[in-house]
């Protein structure tokens, strides 16, 4: 009788547990169409939007009604399959292309809108884009040729108004004193396709026409982006780029449509649609399932893993961006720049890269490229010579070593954390003793900046120079900079004379050389350790083909995939 | 009965202000506000204008005054990541995809506990209990970022039955993996509590009697031991949603679900403070309603309750 009751129960249970599965499905199902309307619209509104355009596109739809009589004929043409790629970020950007400072922002909208002039695929030079040709009319105005025949993704002929509006715009917005990197200017239209540029303050700026092929130089549809205003912006596009927003889900899938029309022909890839994980190892089993073509920022110990995978394989670049490790130069000890000195030459950043990166970095002198604008060819990375760091403590006055303080900035690059740790380990072999505090990216600013007496006597960072240029790179140890101000406390007048004078410098030859000494003093004069370039990883799906740029820029334009 | 759900109201809106004031001391010794807002080089005049802005220039009670006036307006400022956009909003955008996360765990916890916490206890000592305590164990003890990839890498590279990450709406193959992961450390603990329970329940009198009057066993178990395990369960129940509603950091950040955890995750690295409180602040408040709830819940369940608040008035 007991056992019957037992399987009595066991039946009743499952019968339960079945039961309230199904209950569980039933009210998901029912909740799907008012969860789902609350968000669609928000998201389609976008869309929609270019959509208002149709009446300029009108006649195109009347062709459908001579279509009909064309559309009998017996045999089906085949449509090609259309070449859509899958592709994972970090993080999901906005799309508002000017008014933000975010990396993967700038790679989404750089495929969406456009610039007058653009970066060439290595970064070195500048090449047109929505201006055709440009000159330099005095000291601090460009005129450019605009393209003609362009078009709006909408249908809306792009103009010199949308030029002067889109310098005009972030102008006006609230937070233009943040955007120091932006091409500040007055606009003014000769005609429909010639735009004169002033600076603001009519003032030399060497690198004026590079900052047009920035973030801020992005060109957008005044009347698009008067119509949906900065809300709007951020969920919706209308640029004259190679790719169209089709759908915007911040949260879900962004899918990009190529624009047909682009004054540069249709783009090899028909779709894209990109979504986002954070978690790097998740980025790497979606690349090994097969499930996306591309995924960026793999960690450099999962290199090897998506090397031996059939379906993918590793594309890597060095990048713009420099790591060191900035002194606090007014503390007691790294004042002296004997010590400076000992603990670069006791660094080994070449073993570092090697071991701790997996190879992907590059030794640097100090903090400019070999593809900047004013580096010093004659510059040799520190060697790793631990003798000499030695004499130079024992001649600074500290025979038996010295004890710092250090500050490693963690989740801000791949593997920051372990590379702060092998560094504790190489310069203790010259009897540098560092006791090492990891802070959180997020955490940086009070720690570094508004700490008028930091306990650290050196921290990380890196600085990634988009301009490739050394007045925007070695700004960082200028008396005056923020961050000299602020942290290093890094006042060396020769310095800053070099700096200023090459600020207004327009004779490149001159400017060049004038880079080339102050990076020559930062070599000798060591506010830093110099640490190494970072390369950016990408994993790819073989099918896939990419040339990945320094810049960091992921260009969809660029991209082809085999049959 | 009517003082005791008082009382416990008037908790609630004690713990609910000493949220509000533990969130506004976080955010005065994070740093500067305004610096915070701002990037590294912005204008000090720029700096200054924040402030103003901001109200810092004002004295702390001051600041806490007004902190408080625009939490209750809903207002706490905008997005410091999603420029312009305010923090409420955001935190709003991503609720649905926590609730389906959690409401998706919450009932697997319920469903697979109870079950297998019963069974258990039925058969206590036998194969099915070793086993299914053993399971419990390994639930309880394996961290859930490890659960989360080796689920991902058997199921959706090994296997390619389900995918990696994301959620597509209400695809169910994309809340299986999280499902599992955010569950198991639940499932293990409550499987345990309710086998514990039903043996306790099991060996009463009042169930010796039941079973002596010749009781038919369903009747006994579902009417008579279930009924009186059922009174602490719900308690449980209640708490594990409070929990799995204030979304898994670490669940949505391997799996890359929209969610309240991601969205914290993230504004904790680009120190967006609006949108932290505001998390934190509907995450506490929803915590303590669901509690509410269940304390109220709990008058209609155990008679008990109701009659000591008869005998306290």
């Amino acid at each position: 009788m007991k056992m019957k009751t037992r399987r009595e129960f066991l039946k009743g249970a499952s019968l339960l547990a079945g039961g309230v599965i199904l209950a569980a499905c039933a009210p998901k199902a029912t909740e799907a169409p008012t969860t789902a309307p609350t968000e669609a619209p928000k998201e389609e509104k976008p869309t929609e939007a270019p959509k208002e355009e149709k009446p300029t596109e009108t006649p195109k739809e009347e062709k459908p009604t001579e279509a009909p009589t064309e559309e009998p004929t017996p045999e089906p043409t085949p449509t090609p399959e259309p070449v859509v790629i899958r592709v994972l970020m970090a993080d999901q950007p906005q799309l508002e292309p000017q008014l933000h400072a975010g990396g993967n922002q700038a790679n989404l909208c750089e495929n969406i809108y456009e610039t007058l002039v653009a970066f060439s695929v290595d970064g070195t030079e500048i090449v047109p884009e929505l201006a055709v040709s440009w000159e330099r009319v005095n000291d601090y105005t460009f005129k450019f040729n605009l393209r003609e025949g362009v078009t709006f993704h909408s249908g809306d002929p792009f103009t010199a108004e949308a030029v002067k509006y889109s310098m005009e715009r972030y102008n006006e917005a609230n937070e233009a004193p943040q955007l120091s990197q932006y091409p500040w200017g007055t606009t003014t239209i000769e005609s429909d396709y010639v735009v004169t540029v002033e600076h603001k303050e009519q003032k030399s700026d060497p690198i004026f026409l590079k900052r047009f092929a920035g973030i801020g130089g992005h060109i957008v549809n005044p009347r698009f982006a008067e119509e949906v205003g900065l809300e709007g912006m951020r969920t919706s596009a209308d640029g004259t780029g190679p790719y169209k927003v089709e759908a915007y889900d911040r949260d879900g899938e962004i899918v990009l449509a190529a624009n047909e029309k682009h004054w540069n022909g249709k783009p090899a890839i028909d779709k894209v649609i990109q979504t986002a994980v954070v978690e790097p190892a998740t980025r790497v089993a979606s690349l090994l399932a097969g499930e996306v073509d591309f995924a960026d920022a793999i960690p450099p110990e999962q290199v090897p893993v998506i090397e031996s995978s059939k379906l993918c394989r590793i594309e890597s670049t060095p990048t713009n961006r420099v790591v060191f490790y900035p002194f606090i130069v007014n503390k007691p000890i790294a004042e002296n720049k004997l010590v400076r000195q000992a603990c670069n030459y006791a660094s080994n950043f070449e073993a570092i890269i090697e071991f701790v990166l997996a190879g992907r970095g590059d030794r640097v002198n100090a903090l400019m490229l070999p593809q900047y604008f004013g580096y010093n060819p004659n510059l040799k990375p520190y060697p790793d010579d631990v003798e000499k760091a030695k004499a130079l403590l024992t001649e600074a006055g500290f025979p038996n070593g010295v004890k710092l303080n250090m500050v490693q900035l963690v989740g801000r690059l791949p593997n920051d954390k372990e590379v702060g740790e092998a560094l504790v380990g190489e310069l203790k072999r010259a009897g540098i003793d560092i006791t090492i505090n990891l802070v959180e990216i997020g955490a940086a600013g009070p720690v570094l900046w508004e700490n008028p007496n930091p306990e650290h006597d050196l921290y990380s960072i890196s600085w990634g120079n988009g301009f490739m240029d050394g007045g925007y790179g070695m700004d960082y140890f200028v008396s005056t900079s923020f961050f000299s101000t602020k942290s290093t406390q890094y006042n060396n007048p020769e310095f800053d004379k070099l700096m200023e004078d090459a600020a207004f410098e327009l004779d490149e030859e001159k400017r060049r050389k004038l880079y080339e000494q102050a990076d020559a003093l930062l070599y000798e004069d060591c506010p830093a350790i110099w640490a190494y370039a970072v390369h950016r990883i990408y994993g790819v799906s073989k099918r896939l083909n990419m040339v990945p740029r320094p810049t960091e820029r992921v260009n969809f334009f660029e991209m082809s995939v085999n049959a | 009965m009517t003082q005791y759900i008082i009382k416990r109201l008037l908790q609630a809106v004690v713990v609910i202000i000493g949220v509000l004031f533990f969130t506004f001391a976080l955010l005065q010794l994070t740093g500067d506000p305004a610096r915070a807002t701002l990037p590294l080089d912005a204008d000090p005049e720029a700096v200054e204008q924040m402030r103003q802005k901001l109200r810092l220039d004002e004295p702390i009670p001051v600041q806490f005054y007004y902190y408080i006036l625009n939490v209750l307006k809903g207002d706490f400022g905008d997005s410091l990541t999603y420029k312009h956009q305010p923090a409420r909003e955001i935190v709003f955008e991503r609720l649905p995809a926590t609730i389906q996360l959690a409401l998706s765990a919450w009932i697997t916890i319920i469903v697979t506990s109870l079950i297998i916490g019963m069974i258990a206890a039925i058969r206590r000592g036998s194969i099915i209990d070793n086993i299914s305590m053993v399971f419990a164990m390994f639930g309880q003890c394996l961290p859930s970022f490890w659960l989360g990839l080796m689920l991902i890498l058997l199921f959706a590279v090994t296997l390619k039955v389900l995918p990696t990450s994301g959620r597509q709406g209400w695809d169910l193959r994309y809340l299986i993996l999280p499902t599992l992961t955010i569950s198991a450390p639940s499932i293990a603990v409550m499987t345990r509590i309710v086998r514990s329970g039903m043996l306790e329940v099991l060996n009463k009198d009042y169930i010796l009697t039941a079973r002596s009057k010749g009781l038919n066993g369903r009747v006994i178990f579902f009417r008579h031991a279930l009924k009186n395990v059922a009174i602490p369960l719900v308690t449980l129940y209640s708490l594990q949603l409070g929990g799995l509603l204030s979304g898994s950091m670490i669940t949505e950040t391997i799996f890359g679900w929209p969610g309240v955890g991601l969205l914290s995750v993230n504004a904790i690295g680009t120190r967006d403070f609006p949108i932290v409180s505001a998390v934190v602040f509907y995450v506490a408040t929803g915590f303590v309603l669901i509690n509410l709830f269940v304390d109220i819940l709990y008058t209609y369940l155990d008679p008990r309750v109701r009659l000591q608040g008869k005998e306290v008035s």
